[in-house]
């Protein structure tokens, strides 16, 4: 090797090439750079990105909760410090207790910039948003976990919000209500944990996605015309409520106004919710989903009928995953009579399916009939997989029964995992 | 393949081809959809229409030389290809970067001069992984960096994740170093006292981080206080490599670790701070070698000793020391500098919280 290979070549790499090289490096690793030589040293003070996870920050056993706490706020501290220029991605996600540092840290990003801010709480008290988070006008993901977000009235949202994805936070209504129809770049949306709200009313021109899940007891799809994948898991049962003034029932306020759909996931009360009112035959409108997932009480009339109501209106459902879920709900009428008539009376054909997976299947005389329509009503059906439920007895006359049935679709396969 | 032979076979070829120019002058041809997946040579050929023949070839930037170029297209011609599987690419990925630092080094240059972004993350997460994890000497060695960072400059912040006290220490009085050199850089009509103190608490740590060697322990401590009485005198702000003189401000500035604050002693306020010192100081033991986090136990069992000794002094001291502080506060009205009103006070508060 020639003495040019003795060079150091890499202090001299373009500015950008040493900043993705820093910004591959775990933020303990690229701060200790600034010692490696003279024109090292504040390489990384310029970073545009500071993340700060679990993994890297770990307290050793012998050390108490309030000393890590203290240690890793003086390193944040340092890190804030010593840098220079824009910051345009935050992450905090460390097992710390105490948050009273953190409303100084978003104070200061809020006025660096701030575009990317991630928050993880994973112990101690919920923590509670300082304003200042709300001036940070750049803001265009926000990640939240076991926080307070409580804004003045005079919090407009955040016009530049792409990505939101909050859990276990505690809203006011207003808050919720503001980040859900005034962020209009929204495009992302996941909510998770949250609780006693009675109507979340969603208006977010730009969304794509949504992810919703806790306890809630109206979700109404107000205009979200690109919205593609939603998944919506309701934690509580709601009881029959008096009927409202409202004009549409709530399976048609969901499932209604979703143009652009395509995947959809109705996730454990959430069907039994919307199933609630008089559940029409079919939607006013064809819902254009191709992956469906649903869980359903098979014994429950309402959520037989609503899931068929959802099939009728879905021509173009290609995967349908099923559910089977037994809830205590004295009060549904049972499914017995559901499946009383002639397989014209359902007039459903699943022109497209070709996918169908059955989850917790008991062998159940309402669930095997569903199984059998399927099979007879499914022209390009490909493969129907069944996985029973654990500690299902005897098998053997559900087998029978399934061996029986009637298939339309030449190249059908019913498949049971062992 | 020559030019004139080029002149015959190219209008029979399926590809048409492209004509690189070196920095060097050196020319190469290569396929059109290869060449077009370098997002600047792609555009010298649309908007420019260079290319097209040999006198017209896009010149490269200079930071492309020829061995880098041929790897580059290498790369290009394999992901242009469509058909490949996405675990054919990483394979062909991590391959391409197993080489030495030297390569992956003018790679980097030469695919960021293109523009091609992919390899340029490719390359530079490659970089990283030889940086993630290593000492600074290893690091320097595979680099070939210059160790040319004075001792007081290589005391930057670390990330300190043992329980070190000592580290911990130092941590304290980097992050008040550093804030205090910005500071100096800001307010250029702050005293002179204040600069001159700045480099010596920087200095003080150089000389137990280097220079003392194996006398760690007890020696340092002694020499600390032995500086410590010694009388400050006004210097120049600059950085000097006078480490004798340095020595005198560290030891003074020793004690201020754990406020991270910034304050401007001043000749009266001197005595204070030094009787402080006398606890601080003696307390404070530097390792440079632990920048790595590997702590001789025995070292680290006395530091923490030491340490908590000098905790419990300091919150024994603590309210007659305010007094004085406070009092002698009131008497200096003149301090420009922003923190000295705090300073002091905000100094004992941080060490009442040790």
């Amino acid at each position: 090797m020639s003495s040019d290979s003795d060079v150091d070549r890499i202090s001299s790499l373009p500015k950008n090439v040493i900043e993705a090289i820093l910004m591959c490096l775990p933020i303990r690793d690229a701060v200790r750079t600034s010692i490696l030589s003279s024109g090292w040293r504040y390489e990384w003070s310029t970073l545009p990105e500071l993340i700060f996870l679990r993994e890297c920050f770990k307290r050793p056993e012998c050390q108490t909760q309030t000393e890590f706490d203290r240690k890793f706020v003086k390193v944040v501290d340092q890190v804030l410090l010593l840098h220079r220029g824009p910051i345009h991605t935050f992450k905090l996600s460390v097992d710390v207790e105490s948050c009273v540092d953190m409303d100084r840290w978003i104070l200061f990003l809020s006025r660096n910039g701030i575009k990317s801010f991630t928050l993880d709480v994973w112990r101690g008290q919920v923590y509670k948003l300082p304003s200042c988070l709300l001036s940070c006008v750049d803001l265009n993901y926000l990640e939240l976990y076991r926080c307070n977000f409580s804004p003045p009235p005079s919090f407009k949202g955040f016009s530049k919000l792409t990505v939101m994805d909050i859990q276990g936070v505690n809203f006011t209504e207003y808050g919720l209500r503001t980040l859900m129809s005034q962020c209009p770049s929204l495009r992302k949306l996941v909510v998770m944990n949250i609780e006693g709200y009675t109507r979340v009313k969603l208006c977010a021109r730009e969304l794509e996605n949504l992810s919703i899940e806790g306890k809630f007891e109206d979700l109404h799809f107000k205009s979200t015309p690109l919205l593609a994948v939603v998944s919506i898991k309701l934690l509580n049962i709601v009881r029959d409520q008096p009927v409202t003034s409202e004009t549409s029932c709530r399976i048609v306020k969901v499932l209604g106004h979703l143009p652009s759909i395509e995947r959809l996931e109705l996730l454990e009360h959430t069907l039994q919710n919307l199933a609630v009112d008089d559940v029409p035959v079919c939607l006013p409108v064809i819902c254009p989903v191709k992956h469906l997932t649903v869980d359903i009480n098979f014994e429950d009339m309402q959520q037989m009928l609503a899931a068929f109501c959802i099939f009728r209106s879905s021509l173009v459902l290609q995967k349908l995953y099923i559910k089977a879920i037994s809830v205590e709900n004295k009060s549904a009428a049972s499914a017995d009579g559901f499946w009383e008539g002639s397989g014209e009376d359902f007039s459903c054909t699943f022109g497209h399916l070709q996918v169908v997976e059955v989850t917790g299947f008991t062998g159940i005389a309402s669930e095997v009939k569903l199984v059998g329509f399927v099979l007879a009503n499914a022209p390009v059906l490909e493969r129907l997989q069944l996985k029973f439920k654990e500690n299902v007895g005897n098998t053997d006359n559900i087998f029978r029964e399934l061996i029986r049935f009637r298939r339309i679709s030449p190249k059908a396969e019913i498949v049971v995992p062992a | 393949m020559s030019g004139s032979e080029m002149a015959i076979i190219k209008p029979e070829a399926m590809k048409s081809y492209i004509w690189l120019e070196c920095a060097d002058g050196s020319i190469q041809q290569v396929e059109e959809e290869v060449a077009m997946f370098c997002p600047m040579i792609c555009r010298e050929i649309v908007q420019k229409g260079m290319g097209s023949s040999k006198n017209y070839a896009i010149s490269l930037p200079e930071r492309v030389n020829p061995s880098s170029l041929s790897l580059i297209l290498d790369y290009c011609r394999f992901h242009q290809t469509p058909g490949r599987s996405n675990k054919e690419r990483k394979l062909f990925d991590e391959k391409f970067v197993k080489t030495d630092t030297k390569r992956l080094c003018e790679l980097a240059s030469a695919s960021d001069s293109l523009q091609l972004k992919p390899l340029v993350d490719l390359t530079s997460r490659a970089l990283a992984r030889m940086i993630e994890g290593k000492t600074p000497e290893e690091i320097r060695e595979t680099f070939h960096l210059p160790d040319d960072l004075t001792e007081e400059e290589k005391l930057e912040p670390l990330k300190n994740t043992t329980d070190d006290p000592r580290i911990r220490l130092l941590n304290r009085l980097y992050a008040k170093k550093r804030k205090e050199l910005q500071e100096r850089q800001k307010l250029k009509d702050v005293e002179i006292e204040e600069v001159r103190v700045d480099e010596r608490s920087v200095d003080d740590l150089l000389s137990f981080i280097n220079g003392d060697g194996d006398s760690k322990g007890i020696k340092a401590a002694k020499q600390k206080k032995k500086n410590r009485r010694r009388k400050d005198q006004l210097k120049n702000p600059c950085r000097c490599e006078d480490k004798t003189l340095k020595k005198d401000v560290v030891s003074l500035s020793a004690g201020y670790r754990d406020a991270g604050t910034n304050f401007s002693p001043t000749h009266c306020r001197t005595s204070i701070r030094q009787s402080a010192e006398d606890e601080f100081a003696s307390k404070v033991e530097f390792d440079d070698a632990d920048i790595d986090d590997e702590l001789d136990p025995a070292m680290k069992e006395e530091l923490d000793r030491e340490v908590e000794d000098f905790a419990r002094r300091l919150n024994f001291d603590w309210p007659e020391r305010m007094q004085e502080i406070l009092s002698l506060g009131q008497e200096r009205r003149v301090v420009p500098n922003l923190m000295s009103g705090n300073g002091s006070i905000r100094r004992y508060s941080g060490a009442d919280r040790r």
